[in-house]
């Protein structure tokens, strides 16, 4: 189990590595962030000094090496575009408002996929099968941007019942949480429903049904219990896309998460921003599929750890 | 107890999201005024960090040395009550108001923190658009009491007027006692100036409160608050109006309309604050460098004369402006200004007016049948301009109709500065460009017709030459003379399409707003807070 | 009770039996959702010359913003016009085959790049293996969205940089399933015995490995079909996506947006194109899925 760990571990450092390189290459070929963020009026020596004060005038190669060195001490160097600010402490800060929103589309796709995926499982081809997969499967066939738009305009503007936009309180969460939520929705319930189908088709369940166990309890307890572990596997997958989604779904409901900065940094050419970002979200990621596999492997006794 | 395990580690990964929040703003108060605008470029403190789109934020705070009528927009005192320049334009010397208190008790403002400002904006990493002038264009600043200051120039400098005020420049004034005892890190927590609102709270990525001061030197503040709310999405916008949750809203033309359906008003600044035009890449006829390209097809005045007659400017600011754009007839040159000349107008028509029949004409005297013209439009999101996309489609049409082969070409705009300023690049393309503030003649036809300037639009030896005139030379009327044969030289030589002059907008909710008077020639666009009227 | 007598002699006539299979297997297709696909996407497609009244690229300022014609717009334009005056039906149509092309493309690519390094990874493993499998962690951990704004803002969004972006999200997804079913099949019996009877690598991969992955491979491609079309459309809200002025449906509801409240239809009818084919696509997939590989867990 220890050598496991450490070996994920070390492959995490060299994906690190190699999405620290690719970005920072990436980065660079966006163009010049002189012409993003100095005025038209800018002298071509005013030009070349600001190149200087960035750092930029030096060989790629000396860049990046500064680069890494620098980062792995902590420091990602400050923003081009924000003066004064630490790109990491920036990419954190805005990190939060990001995760906390997707907390709780998280919540929401569980609340919703879990009852869809059993139900649909226990009444297979049924007509609560078809209208639990039309629910589910409609979050993932508009865009996130069109769904909130379409939820502002009638929750907000028409029914009054939300705020449009911004970050607060808690109702200012459920709009733009449903929208990232439901497009996982469709996964998720499709996670539950085949395992619960196989664990419905199990020799236990069936011992269970001949003792005579009531067929609420067989579903819950004997087969849901069971086939609840299965999605556990998506989940750092999922958690990606929660990300990925948030970006169009920050701008429209004006989030101050990572989403919408990131739209900004590029467009600014903020070079030092972009890669924070990449670094600190292949990060997050890989740990959270990391802690997966070991979740899963606690318990899946069965998993060899090589 | 495996099973609690798992349950457990479920409820840490569910719920790693939340230890990560930060604390919720403050919820707006019931008498504040929210105003929901796209986010600046840069929300920083740190006034010298960005180009003049980021002194909006600025603007209910700070205050400069030459103040703008809000009606006519003309040079009134303000921190400065009164100017005056020396004979040769090199000296500006400005006589401070006594008494004004800066924000939060942090002194007098004095000669001392007019410096101060001068040093900040003339810093090494200073982004701003003048800081070419502050920094090599002023030699020295020279005290001469506390409420005397004197800005030596090595050349003569003379639109002072415009660079000490909002309209072309970025001396707003900030505190040196707030410097010296904090440090930038207390400007970082707060911008102290002596404007009529004063620096109440950021919150990066949401908003910028400032409150009123009370009892201000000049002006009373009509609310007690003010948030400035960034909403990145121009349709959030409009809900954040229609809602009640903004009391205004800056909308483009289109969305505007919408608002205007259910009841919202549209407020124009009193007056045109920019002009739009679709420059014709590559038409470099001076010596040197950069060089024309010869097979570029623009380079035919006839062609080009063609594209433009090809276009229904008059639709154009009908539909896509909501006809409130007006044409204008040279990019640069406006009647309050240096070289205006009333024939344009009359001539304009004949010479720029709709005609797809002569467009088609001329193009076949400059030896094009149809379909063997071809010319490129770079189609880009235009930051703040929400018609520029608009406006670029509907070009392909037009040029369609009389035979030429319009090909739209998608590019980041960024990007496609750098194959402008840096790779000069854009030989036989057309995009899509703006004069806002309206420039001086000088500046304009320094910035975007000479090898000095980055635009380099439309490069002759004769307006080189004549520009280089018309910076030594001081007499009103011969430089009226001089700027006058220089805009006859491009007025016939179609060097670009002249698509409409427009005010600066901002949508509001007539329950909550009476009325805005800004003069709107500022590069900040929105400016004189203190002006805003509540409705009741 | 009297019901189930009356039908009875019905579902046990000898001379219908043939014709009732086939009814039932036809019963047991998603046909909405085929008919729904037809309607929507493949006939306009194939037909877009002539079904569509208008040229999906012509408009005019002066016609914009038209009203659909069942909704007091003039009968010309059944759908309305758009901000530049240009028939929304006919940009519907046209549409369908840039969505056909975007996802055909990406999904070809992703799919041929991702199922031969899944075969390879997981049948030779050792470094091979190592090596596919930290690609694939990379991609994964890439922000895909941060690419695509990346990659427009270098080179302009376009066709080829759309169908590259898609290709890259999706490749790693075909690589981790296909490795995963390559390591099950490389330990059955029966490549064990076309390797004692000395069968190539070669062999082995396409005759007998890659038969059994196809299933997998096909449904995978069904539902991601309707990701790549969602997905689109995401980038066109990003100005990344296919760019103007192609009639793409993303693109149509991108720009429509903020047309919501005073021409609702600019955004309306192509969002309910895009719904309409996804939901389709879906619930074939998921038919299929249940049919060809009901293992399968990878959505």
């Amino acid at each position: 189990m220890q050598r496991f760990i450490i070996r994920r571990l070390l492959q995490t450092l060299v994906t690190l590595l190699a999405v620290s390189i690719i970005v920072f290459a990436l980065a660079r070929l966006s163009g010049d962030p002189r012409d993003a963020l100095m005025p038209m009026e800018a002298s071509r020596a005013d030009r070349e000094r600001i190149l200087v004060h960035w750092g930029l005038d030096q060989p790629v190669h000396m860049q990046y090496l500064v680069f890494i060195g620098n980062a792995l001490r902590g420091d990602f160097g400050e923003s081009l575009q924000w003066p004064g600010r630490k790109a990491l402490d920036l990419v954190l800060d805005r990190l939060g408002n990001t995760m906390e929103l997707a907390a709780v589309a998280l919540v929401f796709a569980i609340a919703l996929a879990v009852p869809i995926g059993v139900l649909s499982a226990v009444h297979k081809d049924s007509r609560t099968d078809f209208l639990g997969k039309l629910i589910a499967l409609l979050g993932q066939s508009l865009p996130h941007f069109w769904i909130g738009i379409v939820f502002i305009w009638i929750f907000s503007v028409h029914l009054r019942w939300l705020p449009t936009s911004g970050r607060g309180t808690f109702q200012h969460m459920i709009m733009p949480a449903i929208v990232i939520g439901w497009f996982q929705v469709a996964a998720l319930m499709r996670l539950i429903r085949s395992s619960m189908l196989e664990s419905l088709d199990s020799e236990y369940v069936k011992l269970a049904r001949i003792k005579g166990v009531s067929e609420r309890m067989i579903i819950w307890k004997h087969a849901f219990r069971n086939a609840a572990i299965t999605p556990l596997t998506y989940f750092g997958v999922m958690m990606s896309y929660l990300v990925v989604g948030s970006i169009t779904t920050e701008t429209v409901f004006s989030w101050p998460g990572v989403g919408y900065l990131v739209v900004q940094a590029v467009t600014a050419r903020d070079f030092q921003v972009v890669q924070t970002v990449a670094i600190v979200f292949a990060t997050v990621i890989i740990l959270m599929n990391l802690a997966v596999d070991i979740l899963y492997a606690y318990i899946d006794p069965r998993i060899r750890y090589d | 107890m495996k099973r609690t395990l798992i349950y457990t580690c479920v409820c840490v990964l569910l719920f790693s999201g939340f230890g990560m929040t930060a604390p919720a703003h403050s919820e707006p108060e019931g008498d504040r005024l929210v105003i929901a605008f796209p986010p600046p470029a840069v929300e920083t403190n740190r006034i010298w960090g960005g180009a003049w789109v980021i002194f909006s934020q600025y603007d209910p705070i700070l205050e400069t040395l030459i103040g703008n009528d809000p009606e006519t927009g003309d040079h009134i005192p303000r921190l400065a009550e009164r100017w005056e320049a020396s004979e040769d334009f090199r000296e500006w010397t400005f006589f401070l108001r006594q008494g004004i208190p800066f924000h939060y008790g942090y002194g007098e403002m004095t000669a001392q923190d007019v410096k101060h400002t001068y040093e900040l904006l003339a810093r090494p990493d200073s982004l701003v658009n003048m800081a070419t002038v502050w920094r090599d264009k002023i030699a020295e600043v020279e005290i001469i009491d506390d409420y005397t200051i004197t800005f030596h120039f090595h050349d003569p400098y003379v639109d002072g007027e415009r660079l000490f005020s909002r309209t072309g420049g970025e001396l707003y004034v900030t505190s040196k006692a707030q410097w010296d005892a904090e440090g930038v890190e207390g400007m970082d927590q707060r911008l102290i100036g002596t404007g009529v609102y004063r620096y109440k709270e950021r919150v990066e990525g949401e908003s910028l409160v400032v409150e009123a001061v009370e009892d201000h030197w000049r002006d009373e503040a009509l609310f007690p608050e003010i948030e400035m709310r960034w909403v990145p999405d121009e349709t959030t916008r409009l809900a954040m109006l229609l809602t009640g949750e903004a009391h205004a809203a800056e909308l483009g033309r289109d969305v505007a309309e919408s608002a205007v359906q259910a009841g919202m008003k549209v407020i124009a600044s009193r007056r045109e604050n920019m002009q739009r035009y679709v420059p014709f890449g590559g038409l470099y006829f001076n010596t040197g460098e950069p060089e024309i390209r010869e097979d570029n097809p623009l380079l035919d005045r006839r062609v080009r004369q063609a594209l433009i007659k090809a276009v229904n400017l008059q639709e154009i600011h009908e539909a896509i402006y909501r006809g409130r754009a007006t044409q204008y007839y040279l990019a640069g040159f406006v009647p309050q200004h240096e070289g205006w000349n009333e024939e344009w107008a009359e001539r304009f028509d004949e010479m720029y007016g709709y005609d797809p029949e002569r467009s088609r004409e001329l193009l076949a005297e400059a030896g094009y049948g149809p379909g063997e013209l071809t010319v490129t439009i770079n189609l880009f999101e235009h930051p703040g301009q929400p018609e520029s996309p608009l406006v670029l489609e509907s070009l392909q049409p037009y040029w369609e109709a009389v035979g030429v082969n319009a090909v739209i070409r998608p590019v980041e705009f960024g990007t496609f500065l750098s194959r402008w300023f840096e790779d000069i690049e854009v030989h036989g393309e057309v995009w899509i460009t703006r004069n806002t503030p309206l420039r001086t003649t000088q500046e304009f036809i320094g910035f975007w017709h000479t090898t000095d300037g980055l635009g380099k639009l439309y490069l002759h030896d004769f307006i080189q030459e004549k520009h280089q005139r018309l910076v030594h030379e001081l007499d009103p009327d011969e430089r009226d003379r001089i700027a006058r044969e220089i805009g006859n030289h491009l007025f016939e030589e179609f060097v670009l399409i002249p698509l409409g002059a427009t005010h600066v907008e901002i949508v509001v909710n007539p329950e909550f707003i009476a009325d805005w008077v800004w003069p709107g020639q500022a590069p900040t666009n929105h400016t004189h807070y203190y002006m805003i009227v509540p409705a009741s | 009770m009297s019901k189930a007598v009356a039908t009875q002699p019905l579902q046990t006539g000898k001379p219908r039996s043939v014709s009732r299979l086939w009814w039932r297997k036809l019963r047991e297709l998603p046909l909405v959702s085929i008919i729904i696909l037809l309607i929507v996407l493949v006939i306009p497609a194939l037909l877009a010359e002539v079904i569509a009244p208008h040229n999906p690229f012509e408009g005019s300022l002066g016609k914009r913003l038209q009203a659909p014609a069942f909704f007091g717009g003039p009968s010309e334009h059944l759908l309305g016009t758009d901000h530049q005056g240009r028939d929304i039906l006919s940009r519907i149509i046209y549409g369908s085959r840039i969505s056909i092309a975007v996802a055909a493309a990406g999904i070809l690519i992703a799919g041929i790049l991702g199922t031969l390094l899944g075969l390879m990874a997981g049948y030779f493993r050792g470094w091979i293996d190592a090596l596919v499998m930290r690609l694939v962690d990379i991609t994964l951990s890439i922000p895909a969205i941060l690419v695509a704004l990346v990659v427009a803002a270098a080179i302009g969004a376009r066709f080829s940089s759309v169908v590259f972006i898609i290709a890259l999200v999706l490749w790693a997804v075909y690589a981790r399933q296909i490795r995963g079913e390559t390591l099950k099949w490389s330990q059955s019996d029966f490549v064990a015995r076309a390797r004692v009877a000395g069968a190539s690598h070669f062999r082995i991969l396409t005759r007998h490995i890659l038969p059994n992955v196809t299933n997998t491979l096909i449904v995978l491609a069904t539902l991601q079909v309707g990701f790549v079309i969602v997905f689109e459309a995401s980038l066109s809200f990003l100005g990344v996506g296919i760019p103007r002025p192609n009639p793409a449906w993303g693109l149509m509801i991108a720009d429509g947006r903020k047309y919501v409240m005073s021409a609702w239809w600019i955004s309306f009818f192509p969002g309910l194109a895009i719904m309409l084919t996804v939901l389709s696509l879906n619930m074939l997939g998921d038919w299929l899925r249940d049919r060809l590989d009901p293992k399968l867990r990878q959505v």
